[in-house]
């Protein structure tokens, strides 16, 4: 960016930046997402990830948690089945995160905030391309407003 | 007194006195109006507080669990369900119980004939009946080791799914549905009966009470409640044998059965696995299948 | 005496809900009659037994205590404002009787200043019973009345679709006045005698506890088996610590990591957590939390402060899942447990 075209920004009005929060696997995923580190690619910072030692550690209960502390949507990324580094994990996160997407569904919060990738440790290309897809398909959405129903206080 | 306290008296004394069991756990009369309430007999002179009508409500399995040892325990064709999954769930093993089944025809929904100022057995008419028990097909999945009165026939019931839901959750939109949560939400006060009445929640230390981290807040606000019933569900699904105590029990009368049975229906879709019928097996979401649906991960 | 139609008290409640906030029975969507705060949104109801009970309005299950914000090293604190002006407007006197012992309670070893504030500014109007409102009321069998004045300001008793009004209190003199053009002249001063006079004789198929003084002989037999075979049935859920009126224990929670607030939330002494301790849990059978719960409302509260921790509003009664009942419990522990000074069992 030229200097000129950072004193145009305006500094006073704070832009809406989504917060992501994301969970990679410790063996496939964040080697791919250092792959794309060391690899140059460019992707959107708004992503906070957390390292998890598989896919299968993931409990429905981190994304939950994630959506009620304040966070515009949710990635989960694992190995491709197959490639599980603990043979299995993935299968059982895979079922379970089908079950929680239509839980979900049912109380009404919208899926397109909660996400799902198989990215290898080989796959910093497509690391980079699932962030940029996620964090545009959540800026289109705009901020996760009443997922969890507001408070109601004592007068 | 019909055949069926009889019988049941009868066999309850006999067990005692032989001491075949520890405790019979079945139902005596209760202290209000068509109330019936969980007794333990376990002495042979008390068997004659035995009853069964349309009062028996609950779902005695989860008393039994409390026991060590062998205990008789009277099960509908319902709460058969509990004792099926207990088994395969490896908590007890079939010799712990001493089964005793019982012709069921049908139990009330006690609160609704109350508000309709109707006090008495004879008044109950199609309506009070449970929504559960239209779709009942009278089969015990398993044998009971006691069967106290006339044997039901198995029957292919009218109603494929149980009536009584007015709501059609997934008829209405997005925006509508949340409403509808969160309306569940504000009012639940979080006493947690659904949970202590679940025959399946039977952790030694519920999720919501670690509080190191504190995964699911103690305050009542409908943030925190829909994270219980969020969890709650999820640590139910596959493994709900709607039994229908977490309603009924619910002094805010929630519809919690809504979300529970609409998870049963997607793990049977998804799975084709039905919680509560064999003791052999794995519920769904402890095992995994090769090829399984993966068409939501990128 | 006054008197004031149902449609005046309705407009009197929307009214004054305008100035201050406003607790009183409403429906909800499921059709549940409970105290709410009044927002026009929900259709009052009144004079039906409601499903919680008044101590909500001075000590509601959740507050915010204050609001933190941890930010450069240092620590911002937000001490969390209270209306303590209220009003309770159809509140059943049971509820207001338990306020005594609540009063007690938040007074005895430091002065509860949210719950002393809001009684000291707050006005209640209750209405009368005219009978037993549900199948486990038993208030008259057991020291209260369903015209009962204590802590009462304003008694309303419904004639139709009309209530006669008693002031209760110079707060309640006061009340009347400021609020005269909801009220009108009731012709017919007998009637409200009357009608007290039918409501107290109407308990005569309620519970009853035999004897409820028995606290001496429940501390000497502290190890009775019988508390065991009593407990059988508790499931342990938290209805009954919910709904009542006095029940009054508590836990403060701070919520959130580096901006949150302190909470106050209601805890009850059937769950396991509420004894347990880093160190170890001392009352990790269901009987001893059972036997705690009971001894605690009709024996330690008595040692105490001098009266029971119960005024029969038998909501327990009507909710338990399992229909374990208080006055059951209490008459087999008169039964069964050997009486003041003889000797005691021991039996762990």
């Amino acid at each position: 960016m030229t200097d000129a075209a950072t004193e145009t920004k305006s500094t006073d009005v704070k832009e809406w930046r989504p917060t992501l929060v994301a969970f990679l696997c410790n063996w496939c995923t964040y080697a791919g997402a250092d792959l794309a580190g060391t690899s140059r690619l460019t992707y959107p910072a708004d992503i906070r990830i957390i390292r998890v030692p598989c896919s299968g550690r993931v409990d429905p209960l981190f994304l939950l948690r994630a959506l009620q502390d304040g966070a515009d949507g949710v990635l989960v990324s694992g190995c491709h089945p197959g490639d599980c580094h603990y043979t299995a994990g993935n299968y059982y996160a895979r079922r379970r995160f089908m079950i929680l997407r239509e839980l979900l569904d049912l109380f009404g919060i919208d899926l397109e905030r909660v996400q799902f990738s198989w990215v290898s440790a080989a796959e910093g290309i497509k690391w980079s391309e699932v962030v940029t897809d996620v964090t545009k398909k959540i800026r289109d959405l705009g901020p996760a407003k009443g997922l969890f129903a507001p408070r109601r206080e004592m007068p | 007194m019909s055949d069926i306290e009889n019988a049941l008296r009868e066999h309850a004394r006999q067990l005692l006195t032989d001491k075949t069991v520890k405790a019979v756990i079945g139902y005596e009369k209760g202290t209000e109006s068509i109330k019936a309430t969980p007794a333990f007999i376990l002495r042979p002179e008390d068997a004659d507080r035995l009853i069964f009508d349309a009062t028996c409500v609950h779902n005695l399995v989860k008393f039994a669990i409390r026991f060590r040892g062998k205990v008789a325990v009277v099960v509908k064709v319902c709460d058969m369900k509990a004792v099926i999954s207990y088994i395969q769930e490896a908590q007890k093993k079939r010799e712990d119980f001493y089964l005793i089944g019982l012709p069921c025809t049908g139990i009330i929904k006690r609160d609704q004939m109350i508000a309709a100022g109707k006090t008495k057995l004879e008044e109950v008419t199609a309506e009070f009946i449970s929504p559960k028990c239209p779709a009942c097909d009278y089969k015990y999945m398993l044998e009971p080791d006691f069967y106290a009165g006339e044997r039901q026939e198995v029957r292919v019931s009218e109603v494929a799914v149980e009536t009584g839901y007015e709501v059609d959750l997934m008829k209405m939109t997005l925006e509508e549905r949340r409403k509808f949560f969160d309306d569940l939400s504000q009012k639940c006060i979080r006493c947690y009966a659904c949970r202590q009445t679940c025959p399946m929640c039977y952790c030694l230390q519920c999720i919501v009470d670690k509080n190191q981290p504190q995964w699911v807040n103690h305050s009542i606000y409908a943030d925190n409640n829909q994270m219980w019933h969020l969890i709650w569900a999820m640590h139910l699904a596959g493994r709900c044998i709607s039994c229908g105590e977490c309603e009924r029990v619910c002094p805010q009368e929630l519809p919690l059965r809504v979300f529970h049975r609409y998870l049963v229906a997607k793990v049977k879709e998804h799975f084709d696995y039905v919680a509560g019928q064999s003791t052999e097996g794995k519920p769904p979401l402890n095992m995994y299948f090769l090829g399984d649906t993966e068409n939501f991960i990128r | 005496m006054d008197k004031i139609t149902k449609d005046n008290l309705d407009k009197l409640a929307a009214q004054l809900a305008e100035k201050q906030p406003v607790f009183a029975p409403q429906e909800d969507s499921s059709g549940v009659v409970a105290y709410d705060w009044y927002s026009g949104k929900k259709k009052l109801v009144w004079g039906v037994k409601t499903r919680r009970s008044a101590k909500e309005a001075y000590f509601p299950q959740s507050e915010t205590l204050l609001k933190y914000r941890i930010r450069d090293g240092k620590v911002e604190q937000e001490n969390k404002e209270f209306t303590s002006a209220l009003v309770l407007m159809g509140i059943h006197p049971c509820d207001a009787r338990s306020f005594t012992m609540l009063d007690k309670l938040f007074g005895w070893d430091y002065d509860d200043e949210r719950w002393q504030e809001r009684r000291k500014n707050s006005v209640i109007i209750s209405i009368a019973c005219p009978g037993p409102i549900s199948e486990g009321c038993f208030c008259m069998n057991f020291r209260g009345n369903p015209f009962g004045t204590e802590n009462v300001d304003v008694l309303l008793a419904k004639d139709g679709d009309a209530y006669h009004v008693k002031v209760a209190s110079e707060k309640g003199e006061k009340f009347i006045k400021d609020n005269s053009k909801f009220f009108s002249e009731d012709g017919d001063e007998g009637r409200f005698g009357q009608l007290q006079q039918k409501a107290e004789t109407s308990f005569v198929n309620s519970p009853r506890i035999d004897d409820p003084d028995i606290w001496k002989r429940m501390q000497q037999n502290f190890d009775h088996p019988i508390w065991r075979e009593l407990s059988l049935k508790c499931i342990e859920c938290g209805i009954c610590t919910w709904l009542c009126c006095t029940c009054h224990c508590f836990d403060i929670q701070d919520e959130g990591g580096f901006g949150g607030k302190r909470e106050r939330i209601w805890d009850g002494c059937s769950f396991k957590e509420f004894t347990k301790m880093p160190s170890h849990q001392p009352r990790p059978a269901y009987f001893q939390r059972y036997r705690q719960r009971i001894m605690h409302k009709y024996g330690y509260f008595v040692e105490r402060f001098g009266m029971i921790a119960c005024v029969a509003c038998g909501r327990c009664i009507d909710h338990c899942p399992t229909n374990i009942d208080i006055t059951q419990i209490l008459n087999k522990l008169n039964q069964v447990l050997p009486a003041e000074g003889e000797k005691a069992v021991c039996n762990e």
